[in-house]
C-alpha cells in the first residue's frame, strides 16, 4: 500500500512539473489541444465516498509502528464545490468547498476543508484529464473533539465533456491532514491521516 | 505581495483558533478508538439500582430485568399484580427486593424475588406489605446496608403554607422484612427529600436524606452536623451519598464536595478540584495491582481517586489516563457525557458497573492488560 502512494505522489509531482512548463504556452499539449483561455470559469460539483487509509506518526515513540491502518473508521461521503477562473491556458485559480463525514465505532467524524486550489486541464476532445492541487485548512470535528488542521489534497480527473458546457466524470483525491503538534503533551500523537476520495463530478464551464 | 501578507495572517489567525483543548490529539483518538462491545441492553434506560444474586444480575431500569453473570441476554419480570407498574429501585437482602412504581396513581408496591430457580428464569413473585407502616404514610423508597433494609416513606400533611410533605424513614431486618412487621423508626417527619442513602461503618449507620446527615446505631440515629460545619458546605441540594469503607467514613454532595471522615474529625478530599454535581461512591479493588480507587459518580461520567496514590487528587478519564479508562477510550463513549449516579461493584467476577441515567449500564472489566468501558 505505501509503495503504491509513493508511486501516486512522485507521478503527482512530475505532473505538476509538467504543469508549471506549460504556464504561458500557447501551444498544443501533448494531450490535445487548448481549450480553456484566462478569463474563463468552470463551476464543479462532487459527491462520492470517501476510503479511509492509514495515518503517519511523525513522532512515534521507538518500538511503535510508524504507520497505522485507520480500521477504526468507516467508508464516508464526501461532497463539494469548485470555482476556478483560468488565468492562463487550461491553468486556473479558484476556491474548493468539501465536506466528509464518515463514522467510528462510536463517534461521527467530519472535516471540511476550505482550500485554494489549482490545476491543469489536459484536453482530448471531448475528454479531459485535470490534474489539481488542493491547499488549505480543515475544520475536524470527531464527537466532542474539534481541531483546525492543514489540508493538501491533491487530485485528477477524467471529464466527458457531453456538451460544450457540462462535462461529468471521476475524480480521484488524496488527502493528507496532518495534525502535528511542536510541544507540550501532544508530540507524540502528531498524527497524519490519509484518506482516498472517489467521486463522482459534474463541471459547468463558463 | 499584498496577498502573501493577507494569506499569513489568514493562516495565523486560523492556526490560533485552532488550539483547542482536546483531551488528546483528534486523530490519535480516532487511531486508537477501541471497539466497544454494545450489549443488547437499551443505552436511553435509567438504571436505578442493581444487586447480584444467585449468579444473577438483577437491575431496576423501569422493568425488573435480570441476567445471568456470564449471560448476555436480559430478561424481563413483573410481578402479576404490579402490571402497570416500573421498577426504579432493588436491593439484596438474603432475597432480591423490588419496589415498583405506578407513574399515573403514584402507587408504590413492595415485592420479594424469590430468586432460587432463576437458573431456569423462574422468578417467584409475592408482595410484601409491611402492616406496621402508618395507613398515612407511603412507601417511595428502600435502600440496604450491613444488613438491614431502610424504608423510606411520605405523608402529606396539613400547613397553612408551604411544604406539605413530610417523610420518615424506618428499618427492617431480612426476617421482620419478610414477615412484613417489625419495623424501628428511624427518622421522623422529616421536611427534606432527596437522595437517600445509607452505609454501615461495623458499628454505625450513617445516612443522608437530602441535606441531612444521621449516624448512628439503628434505632438511636441523631443529625450529625459536624461534617458541614467542619467544611463550612453549602447544601444548596444536599448530600450525593454516602459511602463506609471500614471506618472511613466518604460523604459526597450536589455542590461537587467530597469529605472523608475518620474518626477524628471531617477531612475534604476535594482540595483544589473542581468537580461537577456528585452523587453515589465506590471504592474498586483492582485485585490484580493491588489498587484502590475511589470512584464518584457525576453528571458528565465519573471522577477516580487513586487511593495508593502518594497524594490522591481526582482526575477524570476526559484529562488523564486512570486505573480504570484513558482520554482516548472515555472520549469515544457516550459515558463521558452521561449522568453516572451510581455504581455496583461485583467483587466475585471482579467487574464495576456503572448505572446511567438516561444512559444504560455501563460495565468495566478491570482486566489487567487494559480497562475499558462496554456497555450492556
Amino acid at each position: 500500500m505505501n509503495r503504491k502512494i509513493l508511486l501516486l505522489l512522485c507521478l503527482l509531482t512530475l505532473l505538476s512539473v509538467n504543469v508549471f512548463a506549460k504556464d504561458g504556452e500557447q501551444t498544443d499539449d501533448y494531450l490535445g489541444v487548448t481549450a480553456y483561455s484566462p478569463g474563463e470559469q468552470i463551476f464543479s460539483l462532487n459527491a462520492g465516498a470517501i476510503i479511509p487509509l492509514f495515518t503517519i506518526a511523525t513522532a512515534a515513540p521507538d518500538g511503535t509502528d510508524i504507520i497505522n491502518p485507520l480500521i477504526s473508521t468507516n467508508l464516508g461521503i464526501v461532497g463539494g464545490l469548485k470555482w476556478g477562473s483560468f488565468i492562463a491556458d487550461n491553468f486556473y485559480l479558484g476556491i474548493d468547498l468539501t465536506g466528509m463525514f464518515t463514522s467510528s465505532s462510536t463517534r461521527t467524524l467530519s472535516m471540511i476543508p476550505i482550500s485554494f486550489t489549482t490545476g491543469y486541464y489536459f484536453i482530448a476532445w471531448p475528454f479531459e484529464f485535470p490534474i489539481y492541487l488542493n491547499t488549505g485548512f480543515s475544520f475536524n470535528t470527531l464527537g466532542d473533539y474539534f481541531t483546525i488542521t492543514p489540508c493538501i489534497r491533491p487530485g485528477l480527473g477524467a471529464y466527458w465533456n457531453i456538451t460544450e458546457e457540462w462535462a461529468v466524470g471521476l475524480n480521484a483525491e488524496y488527502w493528507f491532514i496532518p495534525e502535528i503538534y511542536f510541544s507540550g503533551n501532544y508530540v507524540e500523537q502528531s498524527l497524519i491521516a490519509n484518506f482516498l476520495q472517489i467521486s463522482l463530478t459534474g463541471v459547468f464551464h463558463f | 505581495m499584498k496577498y502573501i501578507k493577507y494569506a499569513i495572517l489568514l493562516t495565523a489567525a486560523v492556526l490560533a483558533f485552532s488550539c483547542v483543548d482536546n483531551p488528546s490529539g483528534l486523530f490519535y483518538s480516532l487511531q486508537y478508538e477501541s471497539e466497544i462491545i454494545d450489549g443488547e441492553l437499551d443505552n436511553g434506560l435509567t438504571i436505578g439500582d442493581m444487586a447480584m444474586r444467585n449468579a444473577y444480575y438483577f437491575i431496576a431500569s423501569g422493568a425488573f430485568r435480570y441476567k445471568a453473570v456470564d449471560g448476555t441476554t436480559w430478561s424481563v419480570s413483573t410481578p402479576i399484580d404490579a402490571a402497570g407498574y416500573s421498577c426504579y429501585k432493588l436491593i439484596n437482602l438474603d432475597e432480591i427486593y423490588a419496589i415498583f412504581f405506578h407513574t399515573d396513581t403514584l402507587d408504590y408496591k413492595l415485592f420479594k424475588a424469590v430468586t432460587t430457580a432463576v437458573s431456569t428464569d423462574v422468578i417467584t413473585w409475592s408482595e410484601i406489605v409491611i402492616a406496621d407502616i402508618p395507613t398515612d404514610e407511603r412507601l417511595i423508597d428502600i435502600a440496604q446496608s450491613g444488613g438491614r433494609l431502610f424504608l423510606y416513606t411520605e405523608k402529606t400533611v396539613s400547613v397553612v403554607s408551604g411544604n406539605d410533605k413530610r417523610y420518615s424513614v424506618y428499618s427492617t431486618d431480612a426476617t421482620s422484612l419478610a414477615a412484613g412487621t417489625g419495623l424501628v423508626d428511624e427518622l421522623d417527619s422529616l421536611d427534606s427529600y432527596g437522595e437517600l442513602d445509607v452505609d454501615y461503618d461495623g458499628a454505625n449507620y450513617w445516612l443522608i436524606s437530602g441535606n441531612k446527615l444521621y449516624s448512628g446505631l439503628s434505632g438511636a440515629l441523631v443529625e450529625d452536623t459536624a461534617a458541614a460545619e467542619a467544611s463550612a458546605l453549602i447544601l444548596e441540594n444536599g448530600y450525593g451519598g454516602v459511602y463506609c469503607h471500614g471506618t472511613d467514613v466518604y460523604l459526597s454532595t450536589d455542590e461537587g464536595v467530597l469529605l472523608k471522615y475518620t474518626g477524628g474529625a471531617w477531612t475534604d478530599l476535594t482540595g483544589a478540584a473542581s468537580l461537577n454535581r456528585i452523587f453515589d461512591i465506590e471504592r474498586v479493588t483492582i485485585a490484580s495491582e493491588s489498587i484502590d480507587v475511589l470512584l464518584l459518580g457525576s453528571e458528565k461520567g465519573y471522577y477516580e481517586l487513586d487511593l495508593g496514590a502518594a497524594a490522591p487528587v481526582f482526575t477524570s478519564p476526559e484529562t488523564a489516563d486512570t486505573k480504570l479508562s484513558t482520554p482516548v477510550q472515555f472520549a469515544s463513549i457516550e459515558l463521558s457525557n452521561d449522568v453516572i449516579r451510581s455504581f455496583f461493584f461485583d467483587t466475585d467476577n471482579n467487574r464495576i458497573f456503572a448505572l446511567g441515567y438516561n444512559a444504560g449500564l455501563w460495565e468495566n472489566s478491570l482486566q489487567a492488560n487494559g480497562r475499558f468501558w462496554n456497555v450492556e
